[in-house]
């Protein structure tokens, strides 16, 4: 008898659902999540760890109970903020824009960090119903802490809440009816059309497209989206590196540029996938076009390349941190020759994770040379770079292959030797494909600080035509921009790099050039995270000053250009940054 | 509901949960029922069989997630450093997709060195509370009790590495083996989420 009373209790405790429960409450644990704010900066939840409590507020513009709980947080936030109580809006509504959010928080003096939710799949998951409803959550567990309204009348809930998290007492009222304006969710009413979401038709050839040409068999992706089984084993992870923007490994604001190698997922295709996911993975029916993947890599796309240089073999370690490797490589050349085109052909594909090229090496700033140094950078998944037409890259007989090579470990060592393939102009091009670098090579990070940024700018004599961006930066490079600031005086943001990712050395190649007239500034600037937040930190103890190697930092842009006027002589030195 | 009971009638037959059943994170101290599973080989494994060793490690693994991958070489030469003391290390792998086929594959490829428990029925991973890979279980066999849940040590995150600065596991060995209490019996455990489709999901 006591043993089928216990069946009971344990029917009712796993009673079980197919897919996420969409009401959160006290107690209730809340999944990581990233989100930029009205201005362009990132924020992840879990980074919160270090706090004592984190405060969220569903929030809307033009709504009087979200603007009356923006208003009450922000005073709280002045008497908190010193005890470690993290304060952070979410706009759900889809109505709402990060300009116009930013717009009504300036108008109402509100400072707090407004995240714009734009595909509400966070504020889905959040259970957010109400504009004006918050949440307080203990990041020791992430447990939901009390949710409801900040405060009605005498009574301030969210307030003792937090008093009580704070002294690790438990908070009496955890819960109260916040009101507030309703937040429009037409998917939350779907959720059952979300078990028709079909495998076949949307999920398989949306990963074939955005995901294979690195999950597959001997790729740099760790596991294989081979089959339907795979995809729905690695179902919750998927939807959790979405919710993080973990993957793809795209790093770009949407808001700002864009870009012919966009490695993201539309706003449609994450939420299909989320949602699909969120109803349990359906296999639905018809065949699983993952198991039809074909099984060769590309060898030299372009053709036989005119020149293949041989890079140095490096043997990769099982597990553990490597450094960057450095090589030098003699040009066999005994003439000058024009580049168009370059690829690479890696040895090991599953642990060759960047290689930036250059002749000569990364030139320092104010250094003059023959070349503009930068060359090409390799990629997993990336294309061969291709010169635009009537331009081209000086190679001189006698220059040096200068490599920086990034290998990941993944648990087995292996040996890599990796090719580079040249492909040589018929006649010496009307433009030179130039480089221009902005770097600041004195730069010293403090010790323990979580936001520190450094600029350095670039100003162009003559009007240019600009092909692609690239920011750059080790193990600490947290948020990167580019900043255009024209001879008239208006500012543009070329590029937002809301979270930098040091293991994706991207270059941001514009879909279609931008004309940047003669006096046109553009500032680089790099923000670095040097505190024990930073799980890739190596010493957060360290003022960290410029180095080659991943422990030591760069603060080091680059932009590819050419003159939009004839070069009269296209071998004349480039111009460097002052 | 009527899936349900069918599932928690299983768990409870076959006595592999931790006190009662329920997904949530089991706590250090909880009880740890006795299991019997196959392994990559097709060798039977039953957890109370191993009632004479100091401790039983635990850490759980699927194919294809980098941290596993990155972690096993780690618990390997924890194995191999703590040779002398009679403590038991295995892997669990608590998947749907992983077939035996697979995970000899895996094990072969990446030199495991260590038995593969297979729990294809997810069985033990909805008992225990596993949520994700690399979470390391150490168990007392004399009391069958959990001591110590959570990652190996701080070194690893999503896509880097630092520094250890908290060896979590080898410091709960040096405590059993000294017959003090473990410190830190629970870390938050960085891995690959596992899909567990009848469990309640969290948020």
């Amino acid at each position: 008898m006591r043993y089928l009373r216990h069946l009971g209790l344990s029917a009712a405790a796993v009673c079980c659902f197919a897919g996420p429960v969409f009401a959160l409450n006290p107690g209730d644990v809340v999944e990581d999540f990233r989100l930029n704010d009205q201005n362009g900066q990132s924020h992840e939840l879990y980074y919160l760890s270090d706090m004592k409590a984190v405060v969220l507020l569903a929030a809307g513009n033009g709504c009087a109970a979200s603007r009356a709980a923006a208003k009450s947080l922000e005073s709280m936030r002045a008497r908190y903020q010193a005890s470690g109580v993290e304060f952070l809006a979410i706009d759900s509504n889809l109505k709402d824009t990060p300009d116009s959010i930013a717009k009504e928080a300036k108008a109402d003096g509100v400072g707090l960090p407004v995240l714009t939710d734009e595909l509400q799949l966070i504020g889905e998951s959040l259970g957010f119903e109400r504009n004006g409803e918050v949440l307080i959550l203990n990041p020791q567990d992430w447990r939901v802490v009390y949710r409801g309204a900040v405060e009605k009348g005498e009574n301030h809930y969210a307030a003792a809440a937090l008093d009580a998290a704070l002294t690790g007492a438990a908070v009496k009222v955890s819960q109260t009816d916040a009101g507030g304006c309703t937040i429009a969710m037409p998917e939350r009413q779907r959720r059952s059309a979300h078990a028709q979401i079909s495998y076949e038709k949307t999920i398989a050839p949306m990963l074939s497209t955005h995901c294979v040409a690195c999950h597959r068999e001997g790729g740099i992706a760790p596991w294989q989206m081979s089959s339907y089984d795979m995809v729905r084993g690695f179902s919750p992870m998927i939807r959790e590196v979405l919710r993080t923007k973990r993957m793809p490994p795209w790093h770009a604001d949407p808001h700002y540029g864009v870009f012919g190698n966009d490695r993201s997922l539309t706003a449609d295709e994450t939420k299909a996938l989320v949602h699909w996911i969120e109803a349990g993975s359906p296999r639905g029916g018809g065949s699983d076009p993952l198991t039809q993947v074909k099984k060769d890599w590309p060898v030299w796309p372009l053709g036989t390349p005119d020149l293949v240089v041989n890079l140095p073999k490096f043997d990769v370690p099982a597990t553990g941190v490597i450094p960057y490797q450095m090589w030098t490589v003699d040009n066999p050349l005994d003439h000058d020759v024009w580049v168009r085109a370059v690829d690479f052909l890696p040895g090991a594909r599953a642990n060759l994770h960047h290689i930036i090229a250059t002749i000569g090496g990364e030139m320092a700033p104010g250094e003059k040379r023959d070349t503009d140094g930068s060359l090409a950078d390799f990629v997993p998944g990336s294309e061969p770079l291709q010169i635009p037409p009537e331009s081209g890259i000086l190679l001189k007989k006698g220059a040096k292959f200068g490599f920086q090579a990034h290998y990941t470990v993944n648990g087995k060592p292996v040996t890599d030797v990796t090719q580079m393939g040249l492909y040589f102009m018929d006649k010496p091009p009307q433009y030179r494909y130039r480089a221009a670098i902005m770097a600041n090579p004195r730069i010293k990070i403090p010790a323990n600080t979580k936001a520190y940024t450094n600029d350095a700018t670039y100003k162009f004599d003559r009007e240019v035509l600009v092909y692609s961006l690239h920011p750059h930066a080790h193990f600490r490079g947290a948020a990167a921009e580019f900043v255009a600031q024209y001879p008239d005086g208006r500012e543009e943001i070329l590029l937002n790099v809301p979270r930098y990712e040091f293991n994706w050395q991207t270059t941001y190649e514009l879909k279609k050039p931008i004309v940047l007239p003669a006096g046109t500034a553009v500032k680089y600037s790099m923000t670095y995270d040097n505190s024990t937040q930073n799980k890739a930190n190596p010493d957060p103890n360290r003022e960290v000053p410029w180095g080659q190697q991943t422990w030591d930092e760069m603060l080091f842009g680059v932009i590819r250009f050419r003159y939009l006027t004839l070069d009269a002589n296209p071998t004349r030195t480039a111009q460097t940054s002052p | 509901m009527i899936r349900g009971m069918r599932i928690s009638w299983r768990l409870c037959v076959l006595l592999t949960a931790f006190g009662t059943a329920s997904a949530s994170v089991p706590a250090p101290g909880a009880h740890v029922a006795d299991f019997t599973l196959q392994d990559e080989t097709g060798l039977a494994h039953e957890l109370y069989a191993l009632s004479t060793k100091k401790a039983v490690v635990i850490m759980t693994q699927s194919n294809g997630c980098p941290i596993v991958r990155l972690a096993v070489p780690a618990l390997r030469e924890i194995r191999d450093r703590y040779r002398s003391w009679d403590i038991e290390f295995l892997l669990l792998n608590p998947t749907l997709q992983d077939t035996r086929d697979a995970v000899l594959q895996e094990a072969a490829e990446f030199q495991f060195g260590m038995t593969v428990l297979l729990d294809r029925t997810q069985q033990v991973g909805e008992a225990w509370g596993v949520n994700r890979t690399a979470e390391v279980f150490v168990i007392d066999p004399k009391s069958w009790r959990l001591l110590y849940h959570g990652p190996i040590d701080d070194r690893l995150s999503y896509e880097s590495q630092r520094p250890v600065h908290h060896a979590y596991l080898t410091d709960a060995l040096d405590a059993v083996l000294a017959n003090k209490p473990v410190a830190v019996a629970s870390a938050a455990s960085p891995g690959c989420l596992i899909n567990f489709p009848n469990r309640k999901h969290s948020h």
